[in-house]
Formats: structure tokens, C-alpha cells, sequence
């Protein structure tokens, strides 16, 4: 009698551990399936949100280049036709009336390169004509008038960017960082680097300012907008970005991207 | 004595002694949860290891169970409800715990405390499994977490089994009151104590490198 009742309890206590044994089997294969299904919805989501990025950048940069092409050729256009008009005037005039028409002129042909330097550098097809190296030449030659800022750029000739999106989204980068330094930074030098290393680009734009903190609580209303450009733009690029604050001796930028 | 009385006599002081000393070694670094699992081993502990003396002693211990019943199994009850996130659970978790100590009391002013009540104990095992299975099926729905790294798991899940596994020995115990030794009652019952005991120390010294290993890569 022991014998059988001491193989009853073997067998049945084996029988419970096979089941126990089973049900954390199932456990695990629900919680694996569980985990699997939420990471394809994380992915899902991400691609539907990398999409809507891309989305807003594109209205973004056409809207641009309609303000772009409108500037150039409505404001611009009226500007020229206002110059012609003040040149057409009586010359005939007394002298001290003659200098307020030649301040007039000079004031109106100011506004008039103002809108042009805006034009060109809202239209996203700018950089595609010039090229990116002179279009951060010409946008570091412009700025130079406005201030005691002295750039040095290091960016070799045969640079060139293997997709179009990444060269825009690129110089607005660079254009950000440069209108952060002149704005808010107090910077006297910036220096860029872009180099370009087996299909991945770097970029390290540095200043010697005030550093982060000013720029980051100033920044576009104190929302901080421009630096999270920056930061949504090296993300649609699959890039990374790196704003290191190195207060008070400036800031540095550094980009990484693959150029696709 | 032959080696399977060896091991029977000594084997839950030797496995007490490796987790007491785990447990001095990281006794810094438990967090509550741990402390409350690590409470639930104390008292498993003392009442197994008082039991063990009394028999070692030729002293009957039924009586020594039925009053430790209580504690023995409630606590991993309180455990339960204290974790529990559902709270039809927690519900159904403080009822039935009322009502199996209601009955062990009954039983225990009928029957008398001198011999184990085995239908209380099977009764607390039962609960004990089953509340250990909607803990253990809570933190393998929690995809936050992974329940391997969790100390509860490593105590909980061998306890369910130890629970289940003496559920048929405790049911074949008034056989045993009738002076019919029972062989395999002894073997399922040591081999499931060892097992928990083993996959507790286990746990132990996993979690606790996971924890390490969390550390590091947050700095």
C-alpha cells in the first residue's frame, strides 16, 4: 500500500510540475508576443511621425520659397521701379532737397539688397545653384558687414552632398548657429569644419561667446525653437546632433550624419 | 543513517546558512519589496527549522505548524494583496484568506492542536499557489519589466511550486497519521523545500549583478 500511494504522489506531483512548468512557458510566449507587437506600434509610430517631420519640413521650405519668390519678385520689383522713379525726378533741384532725394535713393537701394540677401536665402534652390561651400561663403561675406565677427571656414572644395535635402537642412543648420552667435552670443570668431568621410558627413561649428545658456533661453522667444530646429532636422537626417555648452568660453556644434 | 537521512535532517540548516550569508552580503542593497520577500523567507525559516528540531528531538511538531499555519501562509497573502494591481484580486485575496483562517480555527478547536491539520494546510498551500500564479502572471504582463530581474520572481515562482507540489502529499497525511510511512511524502516535501531554497540564492546573486549591471550602464 505505501509503495502505491507513494508512486500516486510521484506521478501526480510530476504531473503538477509539468503543468506549472507550461503555464510559465505560456506566460512567457504571451509576454514575448506582447512585447513584439508594441515594438512593431513604437516603429509604426515612428516612421508615421519621422513622415509628419518630413512633411512639416517640406510646407516649411516651400513656404519659403514662395515668400522667397515673392520678395524677389513683387517687393523687389517694386523697390527697383521706386529707385527708377526717385532717378527720374527733377535735377533741377535745391541742394539741400538733392541730398535728401540722394538718401532717399541710397536708403531705398539698401532695402532693396536687404530683400535680395533675404530672397536668397529663404529659396532652398539657392544653395543647389551655388553650391553649399559658396552659398557659406557668401552667407559668412553678408554677415561680416553687420559685425566685428571674423570666420574661419574650413570646408574643402570637392565637397558635395549626395542627397539635396541633406545640404539644405545642412546650411539652415550652419544659418541658425550663425543668427545664434550674432544675435545673442557676442561671439568675435566662429570656426566650421564640414568634412565628408566615407559617406558620412561631420560638421563642428564652434564660437568663442558667451556660451548655451543665453542662446537657449533666448532663443526665438525664449521657446528655444531654433535649437530644436537644429535638433529635428539632424534627426530627419538619421544624424546626430551635440550642443555642448562651454560657458563662458562659447558653444560647439558638432553634426554627424550619413550622406545617403 | 544512510545519505537520504543526512540530507533530510541537515539539508534545510545547510541551505539557511548559504541564504543568511547571501543575504548579509547584499544587505545593503535591497530595496522594499526584497525586504518583505526576504521577512517571508525569516519565517519560513524559523518555523521549518523549529519543526526540524523538534523531530530531530523525537518531538511530535504537528502543533508547532498548526500555530505557525497562519503566519506561514498569510504573510506571502499579505504580500500578495500589497502587490496585487487588480483590485478584484485583492479583493478575492483578503475573502479567501478570512475565510481559510475561520475554517483552520474551526478545525483546529475540533480537532484538537496536537496533530497537523492537514485540510487547513492544504487549503493555505492551495491559496498560497494559486495568488502566487496571478503575481507571477501580473509581472509577465508588465512589459516594463522584465520579472527575471525581480527577486520576487525568484522567491514567488518556486514557491507556487513548492505550494502545488506538497498539495497532493498534504491530501495522503491522514494515511500517515495511521502510522503508514509514507516515503515519497518526506522525498517531495525536502526536494520541493530544496528546490525554493536553491532558486532563491539563485535569484539572489542575479538580480543583484542585474542591479549592479543597471548601475553602471545609468552612469
Amino acid at each position: 500500500m505505501n509503495s502505491d500511494i507513494s508512486s500516486l504522489l510521484v506521478i501526480i506531483t510530476v504531473f503538477i510540475l509539468i503543468v506549472v512548468l507550461l503555464m510559465l512557458n505560456l506566460m512567457l510566449t504571451g509576454r514575448n508576443r506582447r512585447i513584439k507587437h508594441d515594438n512593431e506600434i513604437m516603429q509604426i509610430n515612428a516612421r508615421l511621425e519621422s513622415e509628419v517631420s518630413i512633411a512639416k519640413m517640406e510646407v516649411a521650405e516651400n513656404t519659403m520659397n514662395e515668400l522667397s519668390r515673392d520678395l524677389h519678385d513683387d517687393v523687389g520689383q517694386q523697390l527697383v521701379f521706386s529707385i527708377m522713379q526717385i532717378n527720374a525726378l527733377d535735377k533741377n533741384m535745391s541742394d539741400d532737397r538733392n541730398r535728401a532725394l540722394i538718401e532717399a535713393r541710397e536708403s531705398v537701394q539698401s532695402a532693396l539688397n536687404s530683400i535680395r540677401n533675404i530672397s536668397k536665402n529663404l529659396n532652398k534652390e539657392y544653395i543647389s545653384i551655388v553650391g553649399f561651400k559658396d552659398g557659406v561663403n557668401r552667407l559668412f561675406d553678408k554677415l561680416s558687414f553687420s559685425g566685428n565677427i571674423a570666420f574661419q571656414m574650413n570646408i574643402p572644395e570637392q565637397l558635395k552632398f549626395k542627397s539635396p535635402a541633406n545640404e539644405v537642412f545642412t546650411f539652415r543648420i550652419i544659418q541658425e548657429c550663425v543668427s545664434n552667435t550674432i544675435k545673442y552670443a557676442g561671439a568675435s570668431t566662429i570656426f566650421l569644419t564640414v568634412t565628408i568621410v566615407e559617406n558620412v558627413v561631420n560638421l563642428v561649428y564652434e564660437d568663442d561667446g558667451k556660451g548655451i545658456n543665453t542662446i537657449d533661453l533666448s532663443s526665438n522667444g525664449g521657446t528655444g525653437i531654433g535649437i530644436n530646429n537644429m535638433k529635428k532636422r539632424a534627426e530627419l537626417m538619421k544624424g546626430k546632433i551635440l550642443i555642448e555648452n562651454r560657458a563662458p568660453n562659447g558653444i560647439k556644434v558638432s553634426l554627424v550624419f550619413p550622406d545617403k | 543513517m544512510n545519505v537520504y537521512d543526512y540530507y533530510s535532517n541537515y539539508s534545510t540548516i545547510f541551505e539557511n546558512i548559504i541564504i543568511i550569508i547571501l543575504l548579509l552580503y547584499y544587505r545593503k542593497k535591497f530595496n522594499l519589496q526584497e525586504k518583505h520577500i526576504i521577512v517571508w523567507f525569516t519565517i519560513s525559516s524559523i518555523v521549518s527549522l523549529v519543526g526540524l528540531v523538534l523531530w530531530m528531538q523525537h518531538h511530535y511538531n504537528g502543533w508547532w505548524y498548526n500555530l505557525t499555519n497562519f503566519i506561514q501562509y498569510g504573510y506571502p497573502g499579505y504580500i500578495y494583496y500589497k502587490y496585487s494591481s487588480n483590485p478584484k484580486i485583492k479583493k478575492m485575496i483578503l475573502i479567501s484568506f478570512v475565510a481559510v483562517n475561520c475554517f483552520s480555527i474551526i478545525r483546529l478547536s475540533m480537532a484538537g492542536i496536537v496533530y497537523n491539520d492537514s485540510y487547513s494546510t492544504i487549503l493555505f498551500n492551495l491559496l498560497d499557489s494559486v495568488f502566487a500564479f496571478f503575481f507571477l502572471k501580473q509581472l509577465f504582463e508588465d512589459v516594463s519589466i522584465n520579472p527575471f530581474h525581480l527577486l520576487a520572481f525568484w522567491y514567488c515562482f518556486p514557491a507556487m511550486i513548492d505550494a502545488m507540489c506538497t498539495i497532493p502529499c498534504y491530501a495522503a497525511f491522514p494515511i500517515y497519521i495511521k502510522h503508514v510511512v509514507i516515503d515519497a511524502f518526506f522525498y517531495i516535501i525536502d526536494c520541493s523545500f530544496t528546490f525554493w531554497h536553491l532558486m532563491f540564492a539563485i535569484g539572489i546573486v542575479y538580480t543583484q549583478i542585474k542591479k549592479a549591471q543597471l548601475l553602471a550602464t545609468e552612469k
